[in-house]
C-alpha cells in the first residue's frame, strides 16, 4: 500500500506545480485571447532570478516573490511593446512569443550557464515528514502539496465569489459587452496577465527545488503546461485543476510502473480525449 | 530607367543568380557549402509541408518536425540495421511519415489555438520516443553512418552526386507541390482557410478534406525526412526536435507569400543561421529569436511580399507618371 500512496503523493505535488504554471496560462488565454508561447521561458528564468536572490538574501520566500515579481514586470514590457501589437492573430502571436523563448532562454543560459542547477530549499521544509499511517514524505514536496491547494483554492475563491472575478469572467464570456458597460478591461487583461506571469516565475523557483533548471526546461515546462490545458479545456480555471491532477498522476504512476514510457505516457489520454471533446474536459468551442 | 523595372530586373537576376548557384555550389570547393545548400533545399520543401495546412488551408501544425524525423529514423534504421535496399527504405520512411500523419490526423479537430496546441504536444510525443526508446533510436547517439542510396550497382559515392540527387528530388516534389495546390482540391482548401461554414454550406466535406490536406502535408514532410537522412548521414533527437517545426513554420512567412520560392528564401535565412551565424556567434539563438520577432511585427509578408509591395507602388508611381506625361502632350499639341 505505502508505494501507492507514495507515488500519489508525488503526483500530487507534481500537480500542484503544474497548476501553478498553467493556471495563469488558461486565464490569460480566456480573458485576452493570448497565447504566450514564452510561459516556459518564464518559469526558467523565474526560477534562475529566485535562485541568485536566495544566494544572495538566504531567504527562499524573497526567492520565490524576487521571482514572480521579475517576471511580472518583464512581462508588463513584453505584453505592452510586443504581445499587443499581434491581438487577434494567433499565428503570429505563436511566432512572437516563440521569438522570445529564443532569446529569453539564449541569456539565461549565456548568465547561468548549461549545468543543471538545483533551488536550495530552506531549512525548514528539508527532511521528511511522518504521515499518519507512518508514511515518510520529502517535507518540501508535502508543503508543495499544501501550497498548491491554497494557491487552487484561493484563486477559486477569487474567480468564482469575488466581485473582480465574475467580472474576469464576464470578460471571458464576451469582452465588448463588458467593456460597453464601462468597465475598464485592458486594465483587467494587465491584472491577470500580472498574475499569470507572476505565477510562472515563482513556480520556476519552486519547481527548480525537486526538479533542477536546465536549458531546455523553457520547452518542456512549456509542453507540459500545453498538455495540461488541453486536457481540462483551454480558458477555464477548473479545467487547469482537473487537467493538472491527471497529468499529475499519470506521471508519477507511469514513472513507477512503465519508466519506459513515462516522458510520452501522458499524451495517450490527450489524444483519446481530442477524438470524444476536442474542446478539453471544461472547454468551450472557441 | 524607372523603379519598377529596376526592380523586376533585380529580380530576374536574383532569379538566375540563385538557379546558377544551385548548379555550382559542389564546384565552390568546400563540401561545406555543399551540405548547407543540401539543407536548405530539404528544409525548404519540409517548410513547403507547413505552409500547406498553414498558409493554403489556415491551419498552423507545430508537428511537421515529427513527421520529417519518424522518416529520417525509419530510413536510417531500415540502412543501418537491416541492409534494407534504398529504395524500400525511402519508400519506407515516407510511408511511415505519412501513417503517423494518418493517427496526428485527429488533432483536425480542434481549430485555431487549439490546434496549435494539439499539433505540438502530439509532435513531442516523436521527440518523447527518440529519446527515451533507446534500443530503437539510439537515444541521445541517433544512427550514425547512413551510407548514401544506392540501386542495385548504381550508388551514389559523394557528396557532390548526393547533391544533385537531393536537388532533383526537391525540384521534382516542389512542382509536385505546386500542382496540389493549384487543382480543385488544393483551391477548396483555399475556401476553407477563408470561411469553413461556407464551404460546408457548398456541400464540401470540410473536416475530411482538412484531414486529408493534413496527410498530405505529412507526406511531403517524410520526403524531407528521408532526404535529411541519407544527405546528413545521421539522425538523432534534433531531428524530432520541436524548433525544427518552429522553425520550417517561419521559413515560408519570412520569404513570403504567393509563391514556392518563398519556402526557400526562408531556408537561405534560419538554416543561414543556424549553421553558418552559429559558427562565429555564440550567442546565436538571440539572432533567431529576434528574427522571429522582427519577422512578425514589421515584416509579415515576407521578403516577397515588401518586394511585391514595392513592385506595386513603383508600378503606381509609373503609370501616373505616363498619364502625366501623355496629359501635357495632349496639351502641347
Amino acid at each position: 500500500m505505502t508505494p501507492v500512496v507514495l507515488q500519489l503523493l508525488n503526483g500530487l505535488s507534481f500537480a500542484a506545480l503544474l497548476f501553478l504554471l498553467s493556471s495563469g496560462f488558461t486565464l490569460t488565454f480566456g480573458l485576452a485571447r493570448v497565447v504566450n508561447m514564452a510561459h516556459g521561458a518564464y518559469y526558467l528564468l523565474g526560477g534562475y532570478i529566485g535562485l541568485t536572490v536566495i544566494g544572495l538574501t538566504g531567504s527562499f520566500v524573497i526567492g520565490v516573490l524576487a521571482g514572480g515579481v521579475a517576471i511580472a514586470l518583464l512581462n508588463a514590457v513584453i505584453d505592452r511593446f510586443l504581445i499587443r501589437r499581434t491581438v487577434g492573430q494567433p499565428l503570429m502571436q505563436v511566432l512572437l512569443t516563440i521569438g522570445l523563448v529564443y532569446v529569453i532562454a539564449e541569456v539565461a543560459l549565456l548568465i547561468w550557464g548549461g549545468n543543471p542547477i538545483r533551488v536550495p530549499t530552506p531549512d525548514w521544509a528539508r527532511g521528511p515528514i511522518e504521515l499518519p499511517g507512518g508514511i515518510f514524505y520529502p517535507r518540501y514536496r508535502f508543503l508543495l502539496i499544501v501550497l498548491g491547494a491554497v494557491v487552487a483554492i484561493g484563486l477559486w475563491a477569487f474567480y468564482r465569489l469575488t466581485p473582480i472575478g465574475a467580472v474576469v469572467r464576464a470578460g471571458v464570456d464576451d469582452r465588448e459587452m463588458v467593456s460597453a458597460i464601462g468597465i475598464d478591461i485592458g486594465l483587467l487583461f494587465a491584472l491577470v496577465f500580472a498574475l499569470a506571469a507572476f505565477l510562472a516565475g515563482a513556480s520556476g523557483v519552486l519547481g527548480g527545488a525537486f526538479l533542477t533548471l536546465y536549458p531546455h526546461a523553457e520547452w518542456d515546462t512549456l509542453i507540459l503546461a500545453l498538455v495540461v490545458v488541453i486536457v481540462g479545456g483551454l480558458g477555464s480555471l477548473e479545467g487547469a485543476m482537473a487537467g493538472s491532477l491527471i497529468v499529475g498522476l499519470i506521471d508519477a504512476f507511469g514513472r513507477w510502473l512503465y519508466p519506459e514510457a513515462a516522458a510520452f505516457l501522458m499524451f495517450g489520454p490527450m489524444a483519446l480525449l481530442l477524438l470524444v471533446r476536442p474542446q478539453g474536459l471544461f472547454g468551450r468551442a472557441h | 530607367m524607372s523603379m519598377a523595372r529596376a526592380l523586376r530586373m533585380f529580380g530576374t537576376i536574383a532569379l538566375v543568380l540563385a538557379g546558377v548557384i544551385l548548379l555550382i555550389t559542389p564546384y565552390a570547393g568546400n563540401p561545406f557549402w555543399t551540405g548547407l545548400m543540401a539543407q536548405i533545399l530539404i528544409f525548404g520543401l519540409l517548410a513547403l509541408s507547413v505552409d500547406l495546412l498553414m498558409r493554403h488551408t489556415g491551419l498552423f501544425p507545430m508537428c511537421n518536425g515529427a513527421f520529417f524525423a519518424v522518416a529520417a529514423y525509419t530510413v536510417a534504421m531500415l540502412e543501418v540495421n537491416y541492409g534494407v535496399a534504398s529504395p524500400f527504405a525511402a519508400l519506407a520512411g515516407i510511408a511511415s511519415a505519412g501513417v503517423t500523419g494518418m493517427v496526428f490526423g485527429v488533432s483536425v479537430r480542434a481549430s485555431g489555438v487549439y490546434f496549435i496546441l494539439v499539433t505540438l504536444a502530439l509532435g513531442q510525443l516523436v521527440w518523447g520516443v527518440s529519446v527515451q526508446w533507446t534500443w530503437l533510436t539510439g537515444g541521445d547517439n541517433g544512427i550514425t553512418n547512413v551510407p548514401y542510396p544506392s540501386l542495385g550497382d548504381m550508388r551514389i559515392g559523394s557528396l557532390t552526386q548526393m547533391y544533385y540527387f537531393v536537388a532533383f528530388v526537391v525540384i521534382f516534389f516542389t512542382l509536385l507541390y505546386r500542382q496540389v495546390i493549384r487543382s480543385p482540391f488544393g483551391l477548396s482548401l483555399n475556401g476553407i482557410r477563408d470561411s469553413e461554414s461556407r464551404m460546408t454550406a457548398l456541400g464540401f466535406n470540410v473536416t475530411v478534406r482538412k484531414y486529408v490536406a493534413f496527410v498530405i502535408s505529412s507526406l511531403f514532410a517524410g520526403v524531407a525526412g528521408v532526404l535529411y537522412a541519407y544527405t546528413v548521414q545521421f539522425v538523432s533527437p534534433a531531428a524530432s526536435s520541436l524548433l525544427i517545426s518552429v522553425e520550417a513554420a517561419l521559413m515560408p512567412i519570412l520569404g513570403g507569400p504567393g509563391t514556392v520560392f518563398g519556402a526557400f528564401i526562408g531556408a537561405v535565412i534560419i538554416i543561414g543561421i543556424r549553421n553558418v551565424v552559429s559558427g562565429f556567434l555564440s550567442g546565436w539563438p538571440i539572432v533567431m529569436g529576434l528574427v522571429f520577432i522582427i519577422v512578425v511585427l514589421f515584416a509579415p509578408k515576407g521578403i516577397l511580399g515588401i518586394f511585391n509591395d514595392l513592385l506595386r507602388r513603383s508600378d503606381r508611381r509609373d503609370q501616373a507618371a505616363d498619364a502625366a506625361r501623355k496629359d501635357v502632350r495632349e496639351a502641347e499639341q
